[in-house]
């Protein structure tokens, strides 16, 4: 901070030479500049994300297809019963089933293995900078292609994990993609490999800023290991924790791209998850009025199950804040 | 038992082969798709499998000629993968200069300003990052058809740049917070205006984050998949659609798929090394600091 | 003083907007050669297709092959924003959607004058553009006709001493014998994908040994599903195509075409049996490593010798910006001397006189098989809800096949879904059938 202020001050120093002119500029007062900075982002957000929310809600209210009605404005008007139709569908509810047996293995896979190896890299050791860089890249390439290579790594026949898994271990060869239960096994091993590093980087930064003399003072009280984890380590990154899992909770809940390419549906609708049935009554049926109601469906799920994991947050918080 | 798992020797040994699995884990994955793209394509689906260039198998770049020429009419040209390549270049890279322009200018207005209900607002940012693109395609896919911004160069750049301004509001106000008030107010009584003072001393200070926040965005435009497909499938396509059906309807193009993938994944790894540093705020929106 | 940036910000966005428009509605070119797009989906003939249509001298012509799961909704999502190819080549089943909503243009008229009506086989006339059914009011002319055919290794089948199989019973025997014995590492390999993203691959494999064990898909003259479906027959046809499945590749309960070809090509499998479009797939010496150990025969019936119909039409969008060089490269197209360049190539046409020449039955090894099998084929469904009834039948009878599902609990499943569909679409039956054109291509646009 010093430093800088001594570097800001040289900038000043330059600058007086030449004083600028004091009225350059006068008319652009702080509350149009405010306006001026804001209002793009602003008219940009409503224009992109709340208009088009603002009509899908509408267009959910009436049975507006393409297939049917040449504009929109020509939909009929058909009140809850979009909603009411979804909500009795048998299917609706076996996709919420399939999505939540993606969504909770997943992130709990995630959640353990990103934890565990964050507490294995909690030490200083050589080469840690590198590794952990390296173990970071997934999380930030490209899903789609993600997809497509793993899918060319778990092909039953020629795929290479099964040539591990068969040929060298002798285990009987999995029939990854397109299995009912093995489908499913593989997007939540695909996505954690993505995303565990997610996990891994947020506990790194958790686990890393727990002060070194409370393990000391419990040291001193010959603490167990376990209790120094439990009373120590975990209440104080536990909110740290929680944001991590309500990120890849939204995020897995949201996927598509990765279902798409890596398994197809699984041959039938063995991955067939919510957002995927959402496209297809969409682009496939282009049934927009349904689809529209899907989507206020899920984005209800979506903002409740927020709103409780916000409130464990807060109170997590408040605990470890007393 | 217990002994033994104390001996710094057998401690050292765990350590060291645990951290070898979880690199196994998380590396091999791309280390075949590398080795893949420069095997000849019959080779990559050989059993047993060929592990080692030089060793196994040569190394051949036919893969890459191959995705980046096609031959029209008896004369080579650049492929559709150029076209796609150059066209995610474009508006990826245009969505992110607009998108950090903007969402600082917003940011710094957060963060010096007094706002009305600002933390609604802020919150209101956020949460149109939680909403499922799946969920939003439906009435962007009404509205720019009936715009005629579907296939265009705007529309889909206008849609990266709404993507990526959440993001660069949270992460810019963060850091414009962290920032001393004193350096503009110094300024400005050494006779600049507002503006002079944000442009010539705030911007300064802050370019290095604005960097490493544009290669966030940037990688979410560069990354994004559905909207390409449904918004954009002739001009200005971009390449993550045209990835998934480079694998062909015939025999499965593996050796082709791995080569397009390295030359789309290899800005993407080159730009997380470059923000290794800054990762954690921005997968975080920086609500998480070191 | 608040006003001002308002003013400014929307000013910004508003020329943003213009850039946008003016870049989406591209200006017609004003070139003297116009330019054409067709769009289709990705296999053989599509690159065929490319070919050939660059020796059309009138318009460039471009071809847009894309994949098969995306072709449905490409099209159609083009269509509801008014754009798209101008050409597009629509599967037989698509034209009752595609009619309906006023996409394509009515040829009816137009077709008299400029293209040999005569010369086509009917049926192919009726599957490929007609709609609704028996109207005589057509909106495609055939584009690529097809149907599958036995594709087999001749080397094992000689081991085995086996001759290609003219039922289904016989096939599975065979099949079972081959993968026993070690003679190859499985028996048969097919598409047996279900899902939305592989399209029709299940249903139009399962249909036709349904229609040979002597069921039906619906009535279309009462609407009726219910009890037509799930009859006695298809629940054998079911219980036997997942006999059949048992003799696949390992994990193929996925597989779409490009899966199916690799399994054959590579030695997995001894036969598959696969649309004719595929066929320079497996002639393709470099491509297919078994190519020269290859044969090709007529697919096999049962009670009945029933084949499910492929192919496409070609029409022309309501929205196409060239709707006259649309319409005279359809007659080019049509015409007996671009026919005979196309199946030289690898396309299959629709034309009498095209199919009895020469020069197609020597074309490629397997044309006489294709003349002999597309005696035999029927289609399905020509409505505007296909879609949906195909992705309910595709999901439901892949759980079958693969053994996740019994093969009764499966057709009763699809049967009730697709009667709601098609009693919420139609609440008094075949009457509510009707055709909205996109207008006529012989009145001014």
């Amino acid at each position: 901070m010093e430093k800088q202020l001594e570097q800001f001050s040289d900038v000043n120093a330059q600058q007086l030479v030449r004083p600028p002119t004091r009225r350059r500029f006068r008319w652009l007062t702080d509350r149009l500049l405010v306006n001026i900075f804001l209002w793009p982002t602003f008219l940009l957000l409503l224009f992109i994300t709340v208009f088009p929310l603002v009509w899908s809600l509408y267009l959910s209210f009436t049975s507006y297809s393409p297939k049917r009605d040449s504009v929109w404005t020509a939909a009929p008007w058909v009140g809850f019963q979009n909603y009411a139709e979804l909500l009795a569908d048998k299917d609706i509810w076996a996709r919420f089933t399939t999505s939540a047996a993606v969504v909770v293995p997943t992130v709990l896979f995630e959640f353990l293995l990103g934890f565990g190896v964050a507490f294995l890299f909690s030490r200083q050791f050589k080469g840690r900078s590198f590794i952990t860089t390296a173990i970071l890249i997934p999380m930030m390439l490209t899903t789609v292609v993600v997809g497509l290579f793993w899918r060319f790594m778990l092909q039953a026949d020629i795929g290479i994990v099964n040539y591990f898994i068969h040929d060298i271990f002798g285990f009987p060869a999995v029939f990854w993609l397109t299995d009912t239960k093995a489908a499913l096994a593989s997007l939540v091993l695909v996505d954690a490999w993505q995303w565990t590093p997610f996990v891994f980087l947020i506990s790194l930064a958790g686990l890393s800023a727990v002060p070194k003399y409370l393990y000391e003072a419990a040291e001193v009280d010959r603490a167990s290991g376990w209790f120094k984890f439990r009373h120590i380590t975990l209440p104080l990154i536990s909110p740290l924790l929680l944001i991590a899992i309500i990120f890849r909770l939204m995020d897995t809940y949201k996927l598509f791209d990765l279902v798409w390419v890596l398994t197809n549906g699984g041959g039938s609708t063995n991955t067939k998850i919510v957002p995927s049935y959402l496209y297809e009554i969409a682009f496939g049926s282009l049934d927009i009025g349904k689809a529209s109601a899907l989507g206020y469906i899920m984005l209800v799920v979506i903002i409740a199950l927020a709103n409780i994991l916000v409130r464990v947050l807060n109170q997590l918080k408040t605990e470890s804040d007393k | 038992m217990n002994s033994i798992l104390k001996n710094p020797l057998v401690q050292r040994t765990m350590f060291w082969l645990a951290t070898t699995l979880v690199l196994v884990f998380f590396m091999f994955p791309l280390y075949w798709l590398v080795i893949s793209s420069f095997k000849v394509r019959g080779d990559v689906t050989l059993t047993p499998p060929t592990l080692f260039p030089f060793v196994q198998f040569q190394p051949t770049l036919d893969n890459y000629i191959d995705i980046l020429t096609t031959t029209r009419g008896g004369t080579t040209v650049a492929s559709p993968f150029i076209g796609a390549l150059v066209n995610s270049i474009l508006i990826s890279g245009t969505a992110t200069l607009v998108a950090v322009l903007l969402g600082t200018l917003a940011a710094y207005a957060f963060s010096r300003f007094r706002i009305p209900s600002e933390g609604n607002l802020m919150f209101f940012i956020l949460s149109t990052r939680m909403l499922p693109p799946i969920v939003v395609i439906i009435p962007i896919f009404l509205m720019f058809s009936n715009l005629g911004l579907r296939n265009s160069f705007v529309g889909l750049t206008l849609l990266y740049v709404t993507a990526g301004l959440p993001f660069v509001v949270w992460m810019m106000k963060g850091f414009f917070d962290e920032i001393p008030r004193e350096y503009e107010d110094a300024a400005m009584m050494d006779g600049y205006s507002r503006i002079e003072a944000v442009w010539k001393i705030v911007i300064p200070e802050a370019i290095p984050a604005m960097l490493s926040t544009a290669v966030f965005v940037l990688i979410t435009a560069w990354n994004e998949f559905i909207f390409a497909l449904r918004l954009n499938p002739d001009k200005f396509s971009t390449v993550p659609p045209y990835l998934v059906t480079v694998i062909g309807y015939g025999r499965p193009e593996w050796a082709r798929m791995a080569a397009t993938s390295v030359i789309f994944l290899l800005p993407i790894v080159i730009f997380t090394v470059l923000v290794r540093n800054h990762l954690l705020r921005g997968v975080t929106f920086g609500a998480v600091r070191r | 003083m608040t006003r001002k940036p308002l003013i400014l910000a929307s000013l910004i966005l508003v020329c943003a907007l213009l850039l946008g428009v003016v870049g989406g509605a591209a200006p017609v070119n004003a070139q003297a050669k116009p330019e054409l797009s067709i769009i289709w989906f990705a296999w053989p003939p599509c690159d065929k297709l490319q070919t050939l249509v660059n020796s059309y001298p009138a318009a460039t012509v471009s071809v847009k092959c894309v994949p098969i799961g995306q072709w449905h909704d490409t099209i159609f999502t083009d269509f509801v924003a008014k754009g798209g190819a101008d050409l597009p080549i629509l599967d037989s089943q698509y034209t009752g959607e595609a009619v309906k909503g006023g996409h394509l243009l009515d040829l009816s008229q137009w077709m008299k004058t400029n293209v040999d009506v005569d010369q086509y086989v009917p049926a192919a006339l009726a599957a490929y553009g007609e709609y609704p059914p028996n109207s005589k009011q057509y909106y495609g002319l055939p584009a690529m006709t097809d149907v599958m055919i036995q594709v087999y290794r001749k080397d094992i089948f000689e081991k085995e001493g086996f001759k290609p199989a003219t039922t289904w019973t016989e096939l599975l025997t065979q099949m079972q014998k081959i993968k026993a014995d070690g003679a190859a590492p499985s028996g048969f390999s097919w598409f047996w994908c279900g899902a939305a993203a592989c399209y029709d691959n299940v249903q139009t494999a399962w249909n036709q040994i349904a229609w040979s064990f002597g069921g039906e898909l619906w009535d279309p003259t009462t609407f009726k599903v219910k009890g037509i479906l799930d009859s006695a027959e298809n629940v054998k046809a079911l219980r036997y195509a997942a006999e059949l499945y048992k003799t696949s590749p390992a994990g193929s309960g996925n597989f779409g075409f490009g899966e199916d070809v690799d399994a054959v090509c590579t030695g997995k499998a001894a036969e598959t049996i696969i649309w004719v479009g595929f066929g320079p797939s497996f002639t393709d010496k470099q491509g297919c490593p078994q190519s020269d150990n290859l044969a090709y025969a007529v697919a096999p019936g049962e009670v009945k010798h029933v084949l499910s119909l492929g192919g496409m039409g070609i029409g022309v969008s309501s929205y196409t910006q060239n709707k006259d060089a649309s319409l005279a490269f359809l007659k080019w197209f049509e015409s007996k001397d671009t026919q005979l360049e196309w199946v030289k190539i690898g396309g299959y046409s629709a034309r009498t006189d095209i199919l009895d020449s020469d020069t197609f039955k020597n074309a490629a090894t397997y044309n006489s098989v294709f003349a002999d099998s597309y005696k035999l084929v029927k289609d399905f469904w020509n409505l505007p809800e296909y879609n949906d009834l195909l992705i309910v039948q595709g999901e439901q009878l892949n759980l079958a096949i693969t053994g996740q599902e019994d093969a009764q609990i499966a057709l009763t499943t699809i049967a009730d879904k697709q009667q709601a569909i098609l009693d919420k679409a139609y609440p008094n039956g075949p009457s509510g059938l009707s055709a909205v054109t996109g207008g006529e291509a012989t009145k001014a646009p």
